[in-house]
C-alpha cells in the first residue's frame, strides 16, 4: 500500500473491537450485531489472520472452533491469531471469551481451570440467573455487585472445574465475576464467568450476545456487552 | 523420508529409529464422564449386572523417529502433556512403545 492511502485516513480509527472467527465458529455475527447495536465497531476476524493490530479489544465468541476436536478449544489454541491475542491479554486490553470462547481462553492458559461436561449428561439451552460476584472486571463494570440478571447458556462443556488451590486463588483475587443462582451445570462454586486477576480478561458461558432485545428475551445481555465496551473506550 | 517402508530412516543427517508409541488419556477421578455413565446404563440393559464402572477415553496412536527409546518417551511425553490431554481434567500414560516393525 502506498503511503498516500494511509495520509488519507482519518487521523484517529474509531475504536474497533475484533471478533475473532475459526472454523466451526457460530456466534460471530451475533456479537458484531450486538456491539453495533450498543455503539461499538465491530469487525469479524479470520483466525488465520495473526494480527488484531487495529483492534482495541478482541471477542472470542461461541461455537465449536475446529469442530471440538480432541477437546474444545484444545487446537484453536495453535491457531495464528492466538498470540496477537495473549499480547493484547498482556497489554491489559480488554479480551472476552464467550461460551466456547471461555474454554479456549483456558486451554490457551490465559484463564485458569479447564470447562468439563455438564454434570448431568445433558446439552442445556436454557435462560439462567446469575449473580454478580465481582464488577470489577470488564464484562461487569456497569453491573452493581450482587444483581441478578438472567442471560442464556447454550453448552455441553460448561462445567467449570479448578482445583482447590485455584478456587481459593480465584475468590481471594476477586477473580469470581458471574455465578449461576442454580447451578445448572455442577460448576465448582457455581461459577459462570472468571476473569484474570487483573480484570482484562473474561470468559464467560452465558451468552450476553443473545439478550439484548426484548423482542427474544431480555435485554441484560446489554450491561455486560455495554460493561465491555466502556472498557474499550476507556482502554 | 520413507517412513512406512523402512524402519531406519535418515533424519538430519543421521539414522533413526522408527517407534510406535500409544497414548492413552483417560478422565481424572470425579471428572464427569456422562458417555461412560450412559454405556455402563447399556451394559447393564444387556444383562451385564456386575459392571459397576465404564470410563472412556482418548488412545492416540502415534509414529515417530527417535534415537533411542528414551528420546522417543520423551518427546511422546511432551505432546502428551502439551496437547493430548487437559491436566485439569485428565490422566496421561505412554501405554506401549515400540520399535516398529519394518515393512
Amino acid at each position: 500500500m502506498c503511503g498516500t492511502y494511509w495520509l488519507q485516513l482519518p487521523p484517529e480509527m474509531p475504536p474497533t473491537v475484533g471478533v475473532v472467527v475459526f472454523p466451526g465458529t457460530n456466534c460471530e455475527h451475533d456479537v458484531v450485531h450486538a456491539l453495533g447495536l450498543l455503539g461499538m465497531r465491530a469487525q469479524i476476524k479470520w483466525h488465520g489472520d495473526s494480527e488484531l493490530g487495529d483492534c482495541d479489544a478482541v471477542v472470542l465468541p461461541g461455537g465449536f472452533a475446529h469442530g471440538d476436536y480432541l477437546r474444545p478449544g484444545a487446537i484453536a489454541r495453535f491457531s495464528k491469531v492466538m498470540s496477537s491475542i495473549v499480547k493484547m491479554a498482556e497489554a491489559g486490553k480488554p479480551v472476552l471469551g464467550i461460551c466456547n470462547g471461555f474454554q479456549v481462553l483456558t486451554e490457551a492458559k490465559l484463564l485458569p481451570g479447564a470447562l468439563q461436561k455438564n454434570a448431568g449428561l445433558r446439552f442445556i439451552c436454557d435462560v439462567e440467573k446469575l449473580e454478580v460476584a465481582s464488577n470489577r472486571s470488564v464484562a461487569s463494570t456497569l453491573l452493581q455487585l450482587g444483581e441478578i440478571i438472567s442471560l442464556p447458556i447454550n453448552h455441553f462443556e460448561g462445567n467449570y472445574t479448578c482445583d482447590h488451590v485455584t478456587y481459593d486463588m480465584l475468590v481471594e483475587n476477586d477473580q469470581i465475576v458471574f455465578k449461576y443462582v442454580d447451578n445448572p451445570n455442577g460448576s465448582v462454586g457455581s461459577i459462570a464467568a472468571i476473569s484474570n486477576p487483573r480484570g482484562n480478561v473474561v470468559g464467560m458461558m452465558p451468552h450476553p450476545e443473545r439478550a439484548v432485545e426484548e423482542l427474544v428475551g431480555g435485554t441484560d445481555g446489554r450491561k455486560v456487552l455495554s460493561s465491555f465496551i466502556e472498557a474499550v473506550l476507556n482502554g | 523420508m520413507g517412513l512406512r517402508a523402512h524402519r531406519r530412516s535418515y533424519v538430519a543427517g543421521y539414522f533413526t529409529l522408527r517407534y510406535e508409541a500409544v497414548v492413552e488419556v483417560l478422565l481424572k477421578d470425579g471428572v464427569s464422564d456422562p458417555e461412560g455413565m450412559t454405556i455402563l446404563d447399556a451394559v447393564v440393559s444387556l444383562g451385564y449386572g456386575s459392571v459397576e464402572r465404564v470410563a472412556t477415553g482418548k488412545l492416540f496412536r502415534l509414529l515417530l523417529n527417535a534415537d533411542d527409546e528414551n528420546a522417543a518417551a520423551d518427546v511422546v511425553t511432551q505432546i502428551a502433556e502439551q496437547l493430548l490431554s487437559n491436566p485439569v481434567l485428565e490422566d496421561f500414560r505412554v501405554r506401549d512403545l515400540l520399535a516398529a516393525a519394518s515393512s
